[in-house]
């Protein structure tokens, strides 16, 4: 038994350790070193990337991003609610796998391939060159690409609800808007959280869309971190953005957890 | 409700049935084939898939073997971490390396592909193996070892015919991760390893090539049969599963 606990122990803290700690430290360290203006870094202590990070050029980036990334957050969950009521309804039908299938063929086509098809599609005289370089269409993109993974997470909670509960509700003469207010949405409360979160998150750090869809014009964190590290050479700036984003994200996924514990005992 | 679920899910699979109309014609096709840089980047990235999905599964059973008995312990709560690379911002995980490796002072290439590919990859495995490992039937393997099984045999004849939707499911989600992946793997490589989401993505970037909607309705066609045979599979799967538990 002592044998596979240290075996446990070594595989997984290792992986831990090198995967997800070092490379936590390493960018908390290069995000205090100096920079000279050629790019050169020493090994002085500065905190001139933290200081940086506040300059309104800057700010209007990370503002840009939240904005993208809580409006797609919204959307995404917005749209897979009705979607995963609609999945229940039809539960053991035809239409209910095939449903099932797009979804799942979605989320596991290539990431790439998906953008292309999605440029080739905006494109389509239908929309009169609305969607292309557009923030509408960067949004539309982004819906089309995390709406699988927004319905799989909102699916479980969906598939809980008591239809039992609903009809208390309608017995008691609530109408259709009240039983959906007061009602299904508090019931469904957990899963649009934890839906909105795990769109948010990745969104917060999209880096093909915007390229690809957006045309550059979209200036997002994930331009911007890719720029400071390989053409702007500022990895001091590169990493603290990025330690605050790694940060940021650790806390929000902690808090999810902690959520989800506290319900789980209540 | 219904049609607004329907227009959401065209959404989803129009543009890509919009691109297969690109099969048709002969000219991508005949360039793909002459396209050895695309060639090449299609073998590479099979070959890098193929090594990651292999090295992770085989630790991945060692390690879920080995964390499914520890119970009750630290491991059990940091299990959550196990999550977080899935969840963070993918390009985080890529730069995050990259300047590891770049601090450090190791070289880009093969060897930071194959590293972080399976830093990627592996945990993802782990979750898949620990479900396997958390539905095994433990008297099945006692009834086993009792019958004198150990060793090889023990996993040959105990383990495997238990843990094979697990490990068969580890793999190819593995493989399908590694051979999806196009953030890490441009931070993270050389310049002379071609990759063929990377290469696709320099040719999305320059000017869009017929052979390109080519290489990407193959791709397309790929994923719709792995999704169509995974279907049939984990219906018969259940089927015969379930045929089982009720002739008990």
């Amino acid at each position: 038994m002592a044998r596979w606990h240290k075996l446990a122990l070594v595989s997984f803290c290792g992986w831990i350790v090198l995967s997800l700690g070092l490379p936590l430290v390493l960018l908390c360290v290069n995000s205090f070193r100096a920079r000279s203006a050629q790019g050169f870094m020493d090994w002085s202590v500065s905190v001139a990337a933290y200081q940086d990070l506040f300059h309104p050029s800057y700010l209007k980036v990370l503002l840009n991003t939240l904005r993208f990334a809580i409006g797609n957050a919204a959307l995404c969950t917005l749209c897979a609610v009705p979607l995963c009521l609609f999945l229940k309804r039809q539960r053991g039908t035809t239409v209910a796998s095939l449903a099932w299938g797009i979804l799942v063929l979605a989320f596991w086509s290539n990431m790439l391939v998906r953008l292309l098809a999605f440029s080739e599609f905006a494109r389509l005289p239908f929309f009169g060159g609305h969607l292309m370089f557009q923030s509408a269409g960067l949004h539309l993109a982004a819906l089309s690409i995390y709406l699988p993974l927004a319905v799989f997470m909102m699916r479980p909670t969906v598939e809980k609800l008591d239809d039992s509960v609903l009809e208390a509700a309608f017995d008691l003469g609530a109408s259709r808007r009240q039983s959906f207010l007061h009602v299904t949405l508090p019931l469904l409360s957990p899963g649009i959280k934890t839906t909105f979160v795990f769109v948010f998150v990745p969104s917060m750090g999209e880096f093909l869309l915007p390229e690809i869809i957006g045309g550059g014009r979209q200036y997002l964190l994930g331009s911007f971190l890719q720029a400071q590290f390989l053409t702007a050479r500022n990895t001091p700036l590169g990493s603290a953005t990025l330690v605050v984003l790694l940060l940021v994200s650790a806390i929000i996924f902690w808090a999810l957890e902690r959520l989800k514990r506290e319900r789980g005992q209540s | 409700m219904r049609m607004f679920s329907w227009s959401l899910l065209a959404l989803l699979l129009l543009p890509q049935i919009l691109i297969l109309r690109h099969v048709f014609a002969a000219e991508p096709w005949t360039r793909l084939m002459l396209n050895h840089r695309l060639g090449s980047a299609l073998v590479n990235s099979l070959v890098l898939a193929a090594i990651v999905a292999v090295l992770s599964t085989i630790l991945a059973w060692i390690t879920a073997a080995a964390l499914a008995k520890v119970k009750g312990t630290v491991v059990q709560r940091w299990r959550l971490l196990l999550l977080l690379p899935l969840f963070l911002p993918e390009i985080s995980l890529g730069l995050a390396w990259m300047n590891s490796f770049i601090t450090i002072g190791v070289p880009l290439g093969w060897a930071t592909l194959l590293l972080s590919h399976f830093a990627f990859v592996f945990p993802l495995g782990v979750l898949v193996m620990w479900g396997g490992f958390l539905s095994l039937d433990a008297s099945r393997i006692d009834a086993a070892r009792d019958l004198g099984a150990s060793g090889w045999k023990l996993i040959v004849f105990g383990y495997w015919p238990q843990l094979k939707p697990a490990v068969l499911g580890a793999f190819v989600s593995c493989f399908a991760l590694s051979l999806d992946d196009f953030l890490v793997s441009f931070f993270v490589k050389g310049l002379d390893q071609n990759l063929l989401p990377v290469t696709l993505y320099s040719m999305m970037r320059v000017s869009l090539q017929p052979e390109v909607y080519a290489l990407a309705s193959l791709l397309f066609c790929v994923s719709l049969l792995v999704v169509l045979l995974s279907g049939v599979w984990t219906k018969n799967h259940f089927q015969k599963s379930s045929s089982v538990s009720s002739r008990d």
